[in-house]
C-alpha cells in the first residue's frame, strides 16, 4: 500500500530522516495536494489567495504534526496529508469569508459542483471531433452545466468518488486509501457512482 | 492499513484507461471500446459517456479556476520558454498571455505569445496551430506582425513575434474613453452652456502615453516635424524614434507625471479627485475643438487605411485573419498600424480557459456568417468595421444579450446603432464607411478589404465616397426580408413607408419634423406592434391615396413586388386632413385600405387578458372598422366598432385604464354613430355620438385625460342633431388633423 521509495517504505524514511523526508515526500505528492486546492478552494477567493501558500501553509503543518502521524500511523501518508491540506483550506475559507461561512458548508473540503463556476457558462475542450462553431459550443456548455446539476444530486459518496477519481486525478488505488477500503471496493465504488451519474443525466444517449 | 486480496473490477480498469487517453487529447470512442470488449459491452455503453462527460467537467473546471489565478497574478511568469529568457508580462487577453523576452541566441529584443494550458490539448489542434503559425510567418507587410516562430515548452504552447512597442486598439479605446468620461466631470460645473460635453483626447497623445507606461519610458514629445504614419503612405517604412524627453517637458505636454510601467494593470485613481492624471483642462473654444476633432475622425480612418491594407495583403496571399478585433491591432508610438495574430485564432479555437465573458469579448467583432462557420474575406472586413466603429464611438456596437443570442445561432434583429446617434460629431461618410462594413450580408459590404482602404482613402482626401447610404425603402426591405413571419404585413410597412416617403416628397406634409419621426419609429417598431399601430395610424392618417397609385405583382422568384408611383397632380383631397369622405374610393385607396386591414386584423386577433394587448386589439378592431367604413362595408364596420366597444368597456372598468382607453371609447362610439348615420339610422347615430361625447366630458373634469382637447365640430348639439366629434391625444397635437368625416344624413 505504501510506496516503495528508495527501498524504505515512506515511514521509514520519515522515522529515520524526519523533516527532510517530510519535505521530499510532500514533493512527491505535491501535484496532487496542489491539484486538490486549486479545485477545492471556494471560487469567491479563488483570486485572493494563492494556491502555493495554501500548500505551503499545509507543509508547515505537516511538519508540525509528523510525530503525532507517526506515534500512530492510522491513514497512509498520503491520506494524512490531504487530511491536512483540508483543515488548512478550513481554515483558510474561515479567514477569508468570516461570516459569510455560516451559509456554506462547513465541510468546504468537499467539492460543491457549481460552487466554481460563477458563470454558467464555461467553454469546455471539444473532445469529439466535430463541433468547431461558437454555437455548438454553446451546447456543449449546456452538458456541463447538466453535468453540474446531476452531480449535486448523488450523495456525497458518490459524487466524492467521481470528483476525486476525475477532477483530482487520483487512481483506483488512492482513492481506496482515501475512502479505507480495499482496492475492489473502490473500483466497484466507482463504477456504481458512474451508473448512478448516468441515470440522472438523461441527455447522455 | 487494509490489505485488499480482491483484484480492481476489469470493467474499472478499462475506464481509467478510457479516462486516461481522454487526458491525454484523445478521443476515443465508446463504441470501438464496446467492440473490442464484447463480454463487457453492455457495461462500456452504460459507464464510458459518463466517464467522458466527467473528463469534460475536469478539463472545464481546472481551465476556468486557472484562469481566475492566472487573472489574480498568482500564476507566475515561466521565467525560460525555450530559447527565450522572460523578462515582464505586457499583456494579456483571451488567447494567452504576451510576455515581453530576450531571444538568447541572437540577443534581440521579442514578445513571446504563450497560449493557455489547455489550449492546444488535441493533436489535431496543434497542427493547424503550426500550419497557420507557418503561414503567418511567410506574410510580409508593414502594416503585419511577423510571426518569428513556434515551439512548446511544457504543455505550453508560444509563438514569437517582434516587440511592438505600442499598444493595441483595445488599451487606447479604454483610455479614450476613461479620460473622455474624466473630462466631462470636470467639465461640468466650469463648462460655459455651449462647450462640448466631452473633450476629445488626442489619439496620438493617448497612443504616445500609453505606450510609454507600457515599456516604462518617457513619452517622446509630440515632435511636429517627426515623420508620422498617421500623416504618412501606409506602406512606407518609418522611422522609429523613442526619445527620452526631460520629465519638465513631459509635465508641460501632457499635465502628468511619467508612471512606473507595471504590466498591464494601472496605477488605481487618487481618492476624490477623477483620476491623478486627468489632462490639464484645456479650454478651447468651440471652433478649435471642431479642428481637433476632424483630426480625430482623420487619424481613425488612417489606422483603419493601414489595418484594411494589412489585410487586403493578407488576403492576396490566401490566408483569413478571422480574429480582427481592438487588441490585435497595435499602434506605435509612430502611428504605424500593426495587425497581430493572423490566423491563429483558428488553431486556438477551442480555449478551455475562455470564461463566458471572453468568448462574448471575442464574438463581438465576429461577422454572423463565421459565427456559423463559413468566413470568408469579407468576414475580416466586417471585423475591421466593428474595431472601427468602437474606435469611433468608444462604444460596443452590439449589446451582449444580442451576442449571445448571435452565438446560440439566434441572430436577433437589432443590427448595430448609427454612430451618429452616438456621437453625431462623426463624419458622414465615415459612418456610411464604417456600416457598409457591418452590412448583415456579406454581399452588401465591401468586397474586399482594399476596397474599403480605397474608400477610407477617398474620406482622407475629402473626395467623394463609393458606399451608398442605404435610402428608407431598401432599409424597409432589408427589414421585411429579415421578418418572414410577419411577411405578409411587412410587404404593407415598407409600401407605406415608401408612400410616407412619397408624400413626403410631395410635400403633403405639415413638417418634415413629424415625418422623419415616423419613418424612424417605423424602424423601431420592428419590436413593438404598439408603435407599430401608432405608426401606421399616423400614415393612415395622413395618406392621401389619391397621389399614390399601387401595382403589386409576384415576379419570377415567386417574390412579392410592389411598385409605387407619384401622380403628379394633387387629387381632390383638401390638404390638412379630410373633410370628406370619399364615398367611392378608387381602387388604389382600397387595395392600400385592403392591405392594411390584413394588418389591424391579425393584431385585432391578439387574444389575452393583458391590458395593453386588449388596448391594441381594441385599436385595431377600430381601425379595422374604419377601413371597411371607407370601403362601403357598413355593416361589417358597425360589427368591428361593437366588438371594439366591447373590449374597451371592459379595460376601462379596470384600474389600469387610463385617458387613452377613454379617447378610444369615445372613438369607436363616435365611429360607430357615424355609420348608422350613413344608414339614415339617425336616432341611434344619434345616441352612440351622444355616447363618445359624454365618456369624454366625463373624465374632461380633471387627471390626465384633462389634456384630451376635445372640440365639437361644425355641427353644435342641439338637440336631434348629429354630432361631430374630433378628439385626439394631445402628445400629438396637430391641428387641422381629423378623425373620421363628417357625414350628414
Amino acid at each position: 500500500m505504501t510506496d516503495r521509495f528508495d527501498g524504505m517504505s515512506e515511514l521509514d524514511q520519515l522515522r529515520s530522516r524526519g523533516e527532510e523526508a517530510v519535505a521530499d515526500l510532500f514533493d512527491r505528492h505535491r501535484q496532487k495536494l496542489l491539484r486538490m486546492i486549486t479545485l477545492r478552494l471556494d471560487a469567491r477567493i479563488l483570486g485572493k489567495v494563492d494556491c502555493e501558500d495554501v500548500l505551503q501553509d499545509a507543509f508547515v503543518e505537516a511538519v508540525r504534526r509528523v510525530q503525532h502521524y507517526l506515534d500512530r500511523p492510522s491513514v497512509p501518508f498520503f491520506v494524512w496529508l490531504r487530511q491536512i491540506t483540508s483543515q488548512v483550506l478550513i481554515d483558510t475559507h474561515r479567514r477569508y469569508l468570516g461570516a459569510k461561512m455560516r451559509d456554506v458548508n462547513l465541510e468546504m473540503s468537499r467539492y460543491r459542483a457549481g460552487s466554481a463556476g460563477a458563470s454558467s457558462a464555461l467553454l469546455v475542450a471539444q473532445l469529439a471531433d466535430s463541433l468547431t462553431t461558437p454555437s455548438q459550443l454553446a451546447v456543449r456548455e449546456e452538458t456541463v452545466s447538466e453535468l453540474k446539476a446531476a452531480l449535486e444530486r448523488l450523495e456525497e459518496i458518490d459524487r466524492e468518488v467521481l470528483v476525486l477519481r476525475h477532477l483530482e486525478e487520483l487512481t483506483n488505488n488512492e482513492v481506496a486509501e482515501i475512502l479505507g477500503i480495499d482496492k475492489y471496493a473502490a473500483s466497484k465504488r466507482y463504477l456504481r457512482a458512474l451508473a448512478r451519474l448516468r441515470h440522472a443525466m438523461p441527455v447522455l444517449e | 492499513m487494509i490489505h485488499s486480496p480482491g483484484e480492481r473490477d476489469p470493467v474499472e480498469r478499462l475506464a481509467d484507461e478510457f479516462a486516461s487517453r481522454c487526458r491525454n487529447g484523445e478521443s476515443p470512442s465508446v463504441a470501438e471500446y464496446a467492440r473490442k470488449y464484447p463480454q463487457y459491452a453492455e457495461r462500456i455503453e452504460e459507464l464510458f459517456p459518463a466517464v467522458a462527460v466527467m473528463e469534460q467537467l475536469r478539463t472545464a473546471e481546472t481551465a476556468e479556476r486557472e484562469a481566475v489565478i492566472r487573472r489574480a497574478g498568482f500564476a507566475a511568469p515561466p521565467e525560460h520558454i525555450g530559447d527565450f529568457d522572460v523578462v515582464r508580462e505586457i499583456g494579456r487577453g483571451g488567447m494567452g498571455i504576451v510576455y515581453e523576452a530576450k531571444q538568447r541566441s541572437l540577443a534581440r529584443q521579442v514578445a513571446v505569445k504563450v497560449l493557455p494550458k489547455h489550449a492546444l490539448l488535441l493533436e489535431k489542434d496543434l497542427k493547424r496551430f503550426q500550419r497557420e503559425a507557418q503561414t503567418a510567418a511567410r506574410l510580409r507587410h508593414t502594416n503585419i506582425v511577423p510571426v518569428f516562430g513556434v515551439g512548446d515548452q511544457d504543455g505550453l504552447h508560444y509563438y514569437v513575434m517582434p516587440l511592438v512597442r505600442g499598444v493595441g486598439l483595445d488599451e487606447i479605446i479604454r483610455e479614450m474613453r476613461e479620460t473622455g468620461e474624466v473630462s466631462a466631470d470636470e467639465a461640468a460645473p466650469q463648462a460655459a452652456p455651449g462647450a462640448p460635453a466631452r473633450e476629445p483626447p488626442d489619439l496620438r497623445d493617448v497612443v504616445r502615453v500609453l505606450t510609454a507606461r507600457k515599456f516604462a519610458t518617457a513619452p517622446s514629445a509630440p515632435a511636429q516635424s517627426r515623420p508620422d504614419a498617421y500623416e504618412g503612405a501606409p506602406g512606407s517604412p518609418v522611422t522609429r524614434r523613442s526619445s527620452r524627453s526631460s520629465a519638465g517637458e513631459l509635465m508641460r505636454s501632457n499635465g502628468r507625471a511619467p508612471d512606473q510601467a507595471r504590466g498591464p494593470s494601472r496605477a488605481p485613481r487618487v481618492n476624490g479627485a477623477k483620476g491623478g492624471r486627468h489632462r490639464t483642462a484645456r479650454r478651447r473654444p468651440a471652433g478649435v475643438d471642431r479642428a481637433l476633432r476632424a483630426d480625430h475622425w482623420r487619424t481613425v480612418a488612417r489606422i483603419g487605411v493601414q489595418a484594411a491594407e494589412a489585410l487586403d495583403y493578407a488576403h492576396g496571399q490566401g490566408t483569413l485573419h478571422r480574429d480582427v478585433k481592438p487588441s490585435n491591432l497595435l499602434v506605435d508610438e509612430d502611428g504605424v498600424v500593426c495587425v497581430a495574430d493572423f490566423g491563429l485564432a483558428r488553431a486556438v479555437e477551442h480555449t478551455g480557459s475562455s470564461r463566458s465573458g471572453e468568448v462574448v469579448g471575442t464574438l463581438r467583432y465576429m461577422a454572423p456568417e463565421q459565427l456559423q462557420g463559413a468566413a470568408d474575406v469579407r468576414s475580416d472586413v466586417y471585423a475591421l468595421g466593428m474595431t472601427l466603429f468602437e474606435l469611433l464611438t468608444l462604444q460596443p456596437a452590439l449589446e451582449d444579450a444580442e451576442l449571445r443570442g448571435r452565438a446560440e445561432g439566434r441572430p436577433g434583429r437589432a443590427g448595430p446603432a448609427r454612430p451618429r446617434r452616438i456621437d453625431p460629431a462623426i463624419p458622414r461618410d465615415l459612418e456610411t464607411i464604417v456600416l457598409k462594413c457591418l452590412a448583415h450580408e456579406p454581399a452588401k459590404r465591401y468586397q474586399t478589404a482594399g476596397a474599403l482602404a480605397a474608400d477610407l482613402r477617398r474620406f482622407l482626401d475629402d473626395r467623394p465616397i463609393r458606399a451608398r447610404r442605404a435610402s428608407s425603402i431598401e432599409r424597409a426591405w432589408r427589414w421585411c426580408r429579415r421578418n418572414p413571419a410577419l411577411a405578409a404585413m411587412s410587404a404593407l410597412a415598407s409600401l407605406l413607408l415608401v408612400a410616407v416617403a412619397a408624400t413626403a416628397l410631395a410635400g403633403h406634409l405639415q413638417t418634415r419634423q413629424a415625418y422623419l419621426g415616423t419613418a424612424q419609429a417605423l424602424r423601431q417598431a420592428e419590436t413593438t406592434s404598439q408603435l407599430a399601430l401608432d405608426v401606421l395610424d399616423d400614415i393612415y392618417l395622413q395618406l392621401s391615396p389619391d397621389r399614390i397609385w399601387v401595382l403589386s405583382d409576384v415576379d419570377r422568384g415567386g417574390e412579392v413586388c410592389v411598385c409605387l408611383g407619384l401622380r403628379s397632380s394633387p387629387g381632390s383631397a383638401s390638404s390638412g386632413g379630410r373633410a370628406a369622405m370619399q364615398v367611392q374610393p378608387s381602387e388604389e385607396t382600397a387595395s392600400l385600405l385592403g392591405g392594411l386591414l390584413v394588418f389591424y386584423d391579425r393584431l385585432a386577433e391578439q387574444a389575452g387578458h393583458d391590458s395593453p394587448v386588449m388596448l391594441q386589439s381594441a385599436v385595431a378592431g377600430r381601425r379595422v372598422g374604419d377601413i371597411r367604413q371607407r370601403l362601403g362595408q357598413l355593416d361589417e364596420a358597425e360589427e368591428e366598432y361593437t366588438r371594439a366597444i366591447e373590449k374597451l368597456s371592459a379595460l376601462r372598468r379596470r384600474p389600469s385604464a387610463d385617458a387613452e382607453v377613454y379617447v378610444e371609447l369615445a372613438r369607436s362610439h363616435n365611429e360607430r354613430g357615424n355609420v348608422r348615420a350613413a344608414r339614415f339610422d339617425r336616432g341611434r347615430a344619434y345616441r352612440a355620438h351622444r355616447e363618445a361625447l359624454s365618456i369624454l366630458g366625463v373624465r374632461a373634469g380633471g387627471g390626465a385625460a384633462a389634456r384630451v382637447p376635445v372640440r365639437a365640430g361644425p355641427y353644435a348639439l342641439p338637440a336631434g342633431q348629429p354630432v361631430h366629434v374630433r378628439a385626439w391625444r394631445s402628445s400629438r397635437a396637430r391641428p387641422g388633423r381629423g378623425r373620421g368625416g363628417s357625414r350628414t344624413a
